[in-house]
């Protein structure tokens, strides 16, 4: 391993994810604590105000993504963590950033549910929340770790994204990945995307994105004139609730400023292209399918680092060569659902589902199980 | 590849103790070439209840020469067990261990593999009046009777980990470990 300015650290998944968001300049953090995402506040509780920045612990969730949003019109970069219960408590907001187009990075430490369900345990159940999870048409980013790397290296690709997009990015953790310590290589300098600013001309990718597409932000305290709601409105932040022309471009624009850039936002990573059966999988899910296929020429791998917007052409591409495709998660049924609509339209022949409920992510032993029975 | 387990009950310092081991090998059993380090690769993971003490816990380490893409133990070469409900719940089952270390007063059972038996708590609550670093004088023991991480490397990392005002404390108990280890590994035929 060549190291030259870079460090390199052995921490949990939790703890990169704080290195990432400073890394990723991050000054405003409010936050509840729940387990299994507590690290992060505690981390960044001890980190951020030595670094001029602001830790606030709130009242409870619905406050901390109030107040991330508060910050982010005051300009700064702001974060908050959570898991299951406190997400679901932050989906009104949730709803507010991605009409009001504020860029925040929220992060979900997924735990076994319903409920209250299992603080220490991991899950994946939360996939279908954070797509849909506020009510409306729109739509987030959402990057998922499966190490402890990842959960650095997409902490600051959270923050670029939502800042390059302004749209509310989500870092979708789980138990396991959060709690696991590896090493961690921690790059002297991380490249940063900043949001575009109305009336300065900025030379960042933020820039070059036409404003029809993602309108210049207008920062409170910077001499614009910023209308912010949450309500129906045009342009200029003027509320126009009953004209029908512009509730259709804003919904439009709000979805296709994500899915029309698909190729920028998704990351995978695949190993063995050429396999004829395939793993898809993203997470906790991944660790053990990662280990098959490094082992294996014949077993591919598709890991989704990129959740939402879904990696389709990716997707695609894997369903029209492999002859059989392997969807591995911890839940009852949402990646494969995906993948079945998409494989569907290229006449893939299998699509078979391990769901992993309990807590436990999926096993070697397990998986190996289900890729002997596949083309059977 | 070495695989090794640590379990107990909540509040033994049985996390800390795998942790500690990990990160020593990780950041401080390193082989400088030139400019460039050679580095192992370690993954640590863990099972625990909500509570804070109390119920059964176990920390998983994997060390290895190259990268480490699935963190999970199937069966622990070597198996460190200082409760005896840890021991039904997470060791009943992999008699196929290399080695177990057990300690001596709390785990009373006798395993078909190569037993270690150290008195980690009686001595920390005898001879330190500390029971609260039982788990250092086993880490310290597991040290000396595996190898599997340097002495320097571990006492390093350890102390990085806990309060100054306990050094003096950790060490003492570490080092006192280490001696029961040498001890111990004396009269047992572990070839690590």
């Amino acid at each position: 391993m060549a190291e030259d300015s870079s460090r390199t650290d052995f921490m949990q998944g939790n703890e990169a994810c704080v290195e990432g968001s400073l890394a990723a300049g991050v000054k405003f953090f409010a936050g509840y604590p729940i387990t299994p995402s507590t690290e992060v506040a505690e981390g960044l509780a001890a980190r951020l105000p030595k670094r001029g920045g602001i830790f606030l612990q709130m009242e409870d969730e619905l406050a901390c993504i109030s107040a991330i949003i508060g910050a982010s019109w005051a300009g700064v970069k702001s974060m908050t963590a959570t898991s299951g219960p406190g997400f679901s408590l932050m989906q009104e907001g949730i709803g507010y950033a991605a009409m009001t187009e504020t860029p925040i990075v929220i992060v979900n430490v997924m735990r076994g549910g319903p409920s209250t369900g299992q603080p220490t345990m991991a899950s994946q159940a939360d996939l279908m929340q954070v797509k849909w999870g506020s009510h409306g048409d729109y739509q987030v980013i959402a990057l998922a770790p499966s190490n402890v790397q990842e959960s650095f290296d997409l902490t600051v690709d959270a923050f670029n994204l939502a800042e390059k997009y302004r749209v509310p990015t989500i870092l979708l953790s789980d138990a396991e990945i959060a709690h696991m310590r590896e090493s961690l290589i921690i790059p002297e300098k991380v490249e940063l995307i900043e949001r575009k600013e109305a009336g300065k001309k900025g030379e960042g990718p933020a820039y070059q994105i036409p404003d029809d597409i993602v309108p210049p932000f207008k920062t409170f305290g910077h001499g614009h004139k910023a209308f912010v709601t949450g309500m129906t409105h045009d342009r200029d932040g003027f509320i126009a609730p009953e004209d029908m022309t512009i509730e259709e471009a804003l919904v439009r624009r709000l979805n296709d400023k994500i899915s029309k850039n698909e190729d920028d936002i998704c990351r995978v990573e695949v190993i063995n292209p050429d396999a004829k059966k395939f793993i898809i999988c993203f997470g906790s899910a991944a660790l053990a399918a990662k280990e098959i296929a490094m082992n294996n020429k014949d077993v591919g791998l598709l890991k989704l680092k990129t959740v939402w917007p879904l990696p389709e052409k990716k997707i695609i591409e894997i369903a029209e060569a492999a002859e059989s495709i392997l969807v591995v998660e911890m839940n009852m049924g949402q990646l494969v659902r995906e993948v079945q609509r998409l494989a569907c339209g290229v006449n893939c022949r299998s699509v078979r589902f391990y769901p992993k409920i309990g807590g436990d992510a999926p096993r070697r032993n397990e998986i190996q199980a289900e890729i002997d029975r596949m083309g059977d | 590849m070495v695989d090794i387990r640590f379990a107990g009950f909540g509040g033994q310092g049985i996390i800390l103790m795998g942790i500690a081991l990990a990160r020593a090998t990780v950041l401080y059993d390193i082989v400088k070439e030139g400019d460039t380090v050679k580095r192992k690769f370690a993954a640590q993971t863990q099972s625990y209840g909500p509570s804070a003490r109390g119920g059964q816990s176990r920390c998983d380490v994997r060390i290895s020469e190259s990268e480490i893409y699935y963190p999970f133990i199937d069966v622990p070469d070597i198996l460190v067990v200082m409760s005896e409900q840890a021991y039904r719940k997470y060791a009943g089952r992999i008699e196929k261990a290399s080695m177990m270390i057990l300690d001596s007063d709390l785990v009373r059972q006798n395993p078909s593999c190569t037993v270690v038996r150290i008195p980690a708590t009686r001595i920390a609550k005898e001879q330190l009046e500390a029971r609260i670093v039982a788990n250092m004088v086993m880490l310290g023991a597991v040290q000396a009777i595996t190898n599997i991480v340097s002495w320097d490397a571990l006492l390093k990392s350890t102390l990085e980990m806990v309060p100054e005002s306990t050094h003096e404390l950790n060490r003492k108990a570490l080092d006192k470990g280490r001696e029961l280890g040498k001890e111990a590994a004396a009269t047992c035929a572990y070839g690590g």
